[in-house]
C-alpha cells in the first residue's frame, strides 16, 4: 500500500512537462533582478545603499551574516556583492554558466541583503528562492546562448515537480498574507469607509492614489478588499485544472499594484513566476497540475 | 521536494506566526479549554506549534539565513492609520514633500523601491534606527545642490483621510553642515503608524 503510493508520487515529481515555462521563469525572474539593481545604479544609489552608516552608507543595521566585509573590507564588500550578482543575474537570463552562477548569484544577492537589510524586500527573498529552485532544472538548456556557442540541441521537456514546488511556494506565500491580513484587520472584508485596500493605495509613502481625489470610489476599493482576500485564501486551486483561471485574479492584484504603488520590481517579480501558473494556456498543456 | 515541501511548512506555516505559547498556558489555557470545540482546536494548534514545529523551526533557521529568504509573507497587513508623508525643508523652504508633484525634488531616489523603506519609517515609525540614514543623506544631496545651506529638517506628517488635511508634525529631524549628523526634535514617542510590504 505504501509502495504504491511512493510510486505513485515519484512518478507524479517525474512526469515529464514542457520546459519552456520553466526557461520563460529563468529569464524574466533574472531580468527582473538584473533590471532592479541596474536601477540602483542609475539613480547613483550604489555607494549609498551597500556602505555601512560609518563609511557613509544609509543603513545603521550590522548584521551578523553580512560576512564580506570581514574578507574585502566594509568599504568594498558592497560593490563587490552588488557586480557579482549582477553579473550572475545576466549570466542566468542568458543562459551562460546558470548553475554556477545561481550557486554565485544567490550568495552574493543574500550578502546584498545583509549589507542593507532595509532594502531587502519580501520580492528579493522570492527570486532568491526562484534561483535555488532552478538550480535543480534543466532550465538552462532552453533558450540558452549556451546551447548557441556549443551547438548543442536545446532541452524540450523537463521534470513536473518544480512545477508543484513552485505552485506549493506560492501557496503557502498567499495564504500567508491573506490570513495575516484577517487576523491583523477583519476589516479586510468589512464595511468600514475607508477600506484597507483603500488606505494601501492611497498611503503617500508608498503609492500614487491621491487620497482625497480617489474617495469617491470608494465602494470599488472595498470591493477590492475582498477580491484581495478571497484570492490570496483560495490559493489551493493552482493545485487544480483552474490554476489559471485562478492566476488571473493573482494577475490583476499584481498589476494593480505595480500601476498604483511605487514598489518597483514587486509586481514584475511575482508576475516573473506566472508562466508556471498560465502554462496550460499559454503552452501545450502536458501534466502541468496535480492529477 | 518531500524535504522541501518539509521545509516551507515547518518555517512558514501560514498563520501560526502569530501564535505566542504564553497564549496556551496557565489561566488563559484553562479560559480557552472552557470554551467549546473551538478553544480545544486552538490550544491543539498551539501545543502542535510550541512544541513540534517552532522547536523543528529554531533548528533550521539557519538554512534559511543563509540565502536570507526568511520573510512573514504578509504583504501589506493593514494599510496606515493616517494620511502619512515625508517633507524635506532646505532653510524654511519646502523642497520634497511625499505626492506631492510641485515638490519633487530627488523623488526618483526617495521612492525608489529599495529606499521608501527607510523613508517610511522615517516618517511613521519612531522604533526603527533608519532616520539616521535617511536624514543625513537626504541632508548631503541638499548640499549638492545648495552648498550655502545652512539647515536641513525632515519632518513626518500624519492627516486624517480622506482629505489628508490638516496634516499634525509627529516627527522632526534636523541636519546641519559640516557633518550633517542628524538629530531628532520632537514627538517621537507615538506609536508605529501603518502597514508595510
Amino acid at each position: 500500500m505504501i509502495a504504491r503510493w511512493w510510486q505513485r508520487w515519484v512518478d507524479h515529481c517525474d512526469r515529464d512537462v514542457d520546459i519552456r515555462p520553466i526557461a520563460l521563469l529563468r529569464i524574466l525572474v533574472s531580468l527582473c533582478v538584473l533590471g532592479d539593481l541596474l536601477r540602483v545604479a542609475q539613480l547613483g544609489l550604489v555607494d549609498d545603499f551597500f556602505l555601512p552608516y560609518k563609511d557613509g552608507g544609509l543603513s545603521v543595521i550590522d548584521e551578523d551574516w553580512w560576512v564580506l566585509d570581514d574578507l574585502v573590507g566594509s568599504d568594498q564588500a558592497g560593490f563587490v556583492a552588488y557586480g557579482v550578482t549582477v553579473v550572475c543575474a545576466l549570466m542566468i537570463a542568458l543562459g551562460i554558466g546558470v548553475r554556477p552562477a545561481i550557486v554565485i548569484g544567490v550568495l552574493f544577492y543574500a550578502q546584498l541583503g545583509h549589507g542593507y537589510p532595509p532594502g531587502d524586500r519580501a520580492i528579493d527573498r522570492v527570486l532568491r528562492l526562484m534561483w535555488m529552485f532552478l538550480l535543480f532544472t534543466p532550465a538552462h538548456r532552453k533558450w540558452s546562448v549556451e546551447n548557441l556557442l556549443r551547438k548543442r540541441e536545446a532541452v524540450e521537456t523537463a521534470k513536473g515537480w518544480f512545477f508543484d514546488l513552485v505552485k506549493w511556494f506560492l501557496i503557502v506565500m498567499y495564504l500567508c498574507a491573506g490570513i495575516g491580513k484577517l487576523q491583523n484587520n477583519p476589516d479586510w472584508m468589512g464595511l468600514r469607509a475607508f477600506s484597507p485596500l483603500y488606505r494601501i493605495l492611497t498611503d503617500p509613502l508608498a503609492a500614487n492614489l491621491d487620497s482625497s481625489w480617489w474617495y469617491f470610489l470608494h465602494p470599488l476599493f472595498r470591493f477590492g478588499s475582498w477580491a484581495t482576500i478571497i484570492i490570496e485564501l483560495t490559493p489551493f486551486l493552482m493545485l487544480t485544472r483552474y490554476c489559471p483561471h485562478w492566476a488571473v485574479g493573482g494577475f490583476l492584484i499584481h498589476f494593480g499594484i505595480a500601476l498604483t504603488m511605487n514598489l518597483g520590481m514587486f509586481s514584475w517579480g511575482m508576475l516573473a513566476m506566472y508562466p508556471v501558473l498560465f502554462a496550460p494556456w499559454l503552452f501545450e498543456n502536458r501534466g502541468y497540475a496535480l492529477r | 521536494m518531500l524535504l522541501v515541501i518539509a521545509w516551507m511548512v515547518i518555517l512558514g506555516f501560514p498563520g501560526l506566526d502569530r501564535l505566542h505559547p504564553r497564549d496556551y498556558e496557565g489561566a488563559k489555557r484553562e479560559k480557552l479549554l472552557q470554551q467549546g470545540i473551538g478553544g480545544q482546536l486552538e490550544v491543539l494548534v498551539g501545543d502542535i506549534d510550541r512544541l513540534v514545529r517552532r522547536p523543528l523551526a529554531d533548528r533550521l533557521e539557519w538554512t534559511q539565513r543563509v540565502p536570507r529568504v526568511s520573510h512573514s509573507w504578509h504583504l501589506y497587513r493593514d494599510g496606515p492609520s493616517k494620511v502619512r508623508r515625508l517633507e524635506v525643508w532646505v532653510d524654511d523652504e519646502l523642497w520634497f514633500r511625499s505626492q506631492d508633484k510641485e515638490h519633487d525634488w530627488r523623488r526618483a531616489q526617495l521612492t525608489m523601491r529599495k529606499f521608501r523603506p527607510m523613508v517610511s519609517t522615517t516618517a511613521s515609525d519612531p522604533k526603527a534606527k533608519n532616520w539616521r540614514g535617511a536624514v543625513r543623506w537626504i541632508a548631503r544631496e541638499a548640499h549638492k545642490d545648495k552648498p550655502e545651506l545652512t539647515e536641513v529638517r525632515v519632518v513626518g506628517t500624519a492627516a486624517p483621510f480622506p482629505d489628508g488635511e490638516p496634516s499634525t508634525v509627529k516627527r522632526t529631524y534636523i541636519a546641519r553642515p559640516p557633518a550633517f549628523e542628524p538629530m531628532r526634535t520632537q514627538n517621537d514617542k507615538g506609536p508605529s503608524d501603518g502597514g508595510e510590504e
